[in-house]
């Protein structure tokens, strides 16, 4: 990505239970909507807070969104989260404006016993 | 004077239907402000003027306020407040990310709202995009043109509304006692204020462990404060300057509550004993007692983890708010939708609530001291029978009334004594059996006394 393109951010914030507590080690995959599956973009990892690293992901010039009648001034893409003993959960049309930094809140439900586990196997 | 003026308050919560009015749509319960921000971030652009944001925001909020006050919804016989169809009320999409910009702003604004002068009611302020759809209100675009002039976003507001509006500024808020104390919190400041904010941060930072612990809550704003007032900013997206302002003030009130509500209602560890359920009754609208309770009481739990399903209040008395909660629990687990709790609901309520208990993290809970999820009985064993026996034990030494018992983890019948006697000094229906209800009085007065007298030590 060289420097004129536009860009914007993201972070992923994984709790469960409102904001009762973070979910720690949740895997985070962000995909290029558009691509679907096989655009994964990036492959992260909640830290003790829940939290994602800030990523930074293509943006459309942020001028489109000065006037009405252009086109959609952000860009789409996918999150999936997932951690073992939640439901698995994903969120599409996540947009990206140019030079702005938006939080993704993720609340997962815990699964019961009894519940197929989402395995995330192997990812110890 | 005569007459009540019922002043509008900022609620906690708010109930959206997301979908039309009436369609057969779920709600989803939110915090107010979570709301605003997601109604903000999906109406307008994060990359429109300062001034338009606001006045967009104040708009919303208003908006909101004014379902709520008048009471929109209800009034028609819907259980929500307001609906996510841009038809009738505004945009909101559940899940969605949160423009950073969007969300300070709101946070700094939600407690605000536009009236007409002279009036009490939040006001109705209708807007539309002013492109494809015009409207006497607020034009969103019209709002962007006029901040890029160089207005203000109380003159933006003036122009779509009259002249003859006033913005409310920090209006109540539900269920918040305490009140910002009007000035930021900072280094070198010291009170009482601050020992609370030290306290909360303390009791978030055992949940969110990136949070230094204070080791000196002592009521002095002193660095170690700052670096966890600095940590808690960072995980909730506000300013990191370290400073206790309104935003953070009220997010950290937000946070402790959010992270209390759960651990009062039970706590964790229980390893799962395979005991026979006490009383698996078929449950409906109309009856009352002790298993009402335990319903109620493991659906409130659940609630607190997924936000389609409304928390019931606890009360022993099966009405349309538990048949509602009961009818959004067999919805989102792909129960049939009977509105009654029969032996498949008691099971998964019961595997879904264990389940809500593993995995949380080790420290949430206060090891071991959780409800088990069922009721207890003559002819039960295991370690919460023990567990009750011991509280039992604690408690008699106060209250001569109860008998002691031995501590041997089986339910025999001195236990059941010490467990009526337990109930008639609690003014518990007398049954004999520790269901959540008794569970929470005996542990909650075990919890009490123990702290009395760790005090007078």
């Amino acid at each position: 990505m060289d420097n004129a393109s536009p860009t914007g951010y993201l972070r992923v914030s994984v709790t469960s239970g409102g904001l009762a507590y973070p979910v720690e080690g949740a895997i985070v995959m962000i995909k290029d909507a558009a691509l679907g599956a096989s655009g994964v973009l990036y492959s992260l990892r909640t830290d003790m807070s829940g939290l994602t690293p800030t990523v930074e992901l293509a943006a459309k010039d942020a001028s489109l969104s000065e006037t009405p009648g252009n086109d959609s001034p952000f860009l789409l893409y996918a999150v999936e989260v997932m951690k073992e003993g939640y439901s698995r959960s994903l969120i599409n049309e996540v947009q990206v404006f140019e030079g702005i930094s938006a939080t993704l809140p993720v609340n997962l439900v815990p699964l019961g016993y009894g519940a197929p586990p989402y395995g995330i196997g192997g990812t110890a | 004077m005569t007459g009540n003026v019922r002043y509008p308050v900022i609620p906690e919560n708010i109930t959206v239907h997301l979908g039309a009015p009436g369609s057969d749509a779920p709600n989803v319960t939110v915090p107010f402000s979570d709301y605003i921000k997601n109604v903000a971030s999906s109406e307008v652009y994060p990359t429109w003027s300062d001034a338009a944001l606001r006045a967009n925001i104040l708009a919303q909020t208003s908006f909101a306020l004014n379902r709520i006050y008048t009471e929109y919804y209800r009034s028609r016989g819907y259980d929500y407040d307001i609906t996510s169809s841009t038809a009738s009320d505004q945009a909101f999409i559940y899940g969605r990310e949160i423009f950073d910009n969007i969300g300070a702003l709101v946070d700094e604004l939600f407690d605000d709202y536009i009236s007409r002068t002279g009036a009490v009611e939040p006001l109705f302020a209708q807007y539309c995009n002013g492109t494809t759809v015009t409207c006497d209100g607020l034009s969103q675009w019209g709002s962007e043109s006029l901040a890029r002039e160089g207005l203000g976003a109380y003159d933006i507001l003036t122009r779509y509304y009259g002249s003859d509006i006033e913005i409310v500024f920090d209006a109540p808020i539900s269920g918040v006692t305490e009140s910002y104390p009007g000035a930021p919190l900072r280094i070198g400041s010291f009170g009482n204020a601050v020992r609370q904010t030290q306290f909360r941060l303390n009791r978030i930072a055992e949940n969110y462990p990136a949070i230094p612990k204070i080791k000196f809550p002592n009521g002095f704003f002193d660095e170690e404060t700052e670096a966890a007032v600095k940590a808690f900013q960072r995980i909730f997206s506000l300013t990191q300057d370290g400073v206790v302002g309104r935003a953070t003030w009220y997010k950290i009130l937000r946070i402790y509550s959010s992270v209390k509500s759960l651990s009062d209602l039970a706590s964790e560890g229980i390893p799962i004993e395979d005991v026979t359920n006490t009383f698996p009754e078929v449950l409906k609208i109309g009856e009352r007692g002790s298993p009402v309770v335990e319903l109620q009481y493991l659906l409130s739990f659940v609630a607190d983890f997924v936000p389609f399903i409304p928390a019931p209040a606890v009360d022993g008395i099966f009405g349309e708010e538990t048949e509602r909660s009961l009818l959004a629990f067999q919805t989102y687990y792909g129960l049939e939708e009977t509105g009654v709790a029969d032996d498949v609901v008691w099971n998964k309520l019961r595997s879904v609530y264990r389940g809500m208990l593993a995995s949380s993290p080790d420290d949430y809970y206060l090891a071991n001291e959780a409800y088990v999820g069922y009721p207890v009985a003559a002819g039960s064993e295991g370690p919460f029978v023990a567990r009750i026996q011991r509280y039992l034990n604690y408690l008699s030494n106060y209250y001569p009334d109860i008998p002691r018992v031995a501590e041997d983890g089986v339910f025999g019948p001195a236990t059941e004594r010490a467990v009526k006697a337990f109930q008639r000094e609690f003014g518990i229906e007398e049954s004999g059996a520790v269901g959540a209800l008794s569970y929470n009085r005996l542990y909650g007065e075990y919890k009490r006394l123990e702290a009395l007298s760790n005090e007078e030590r």
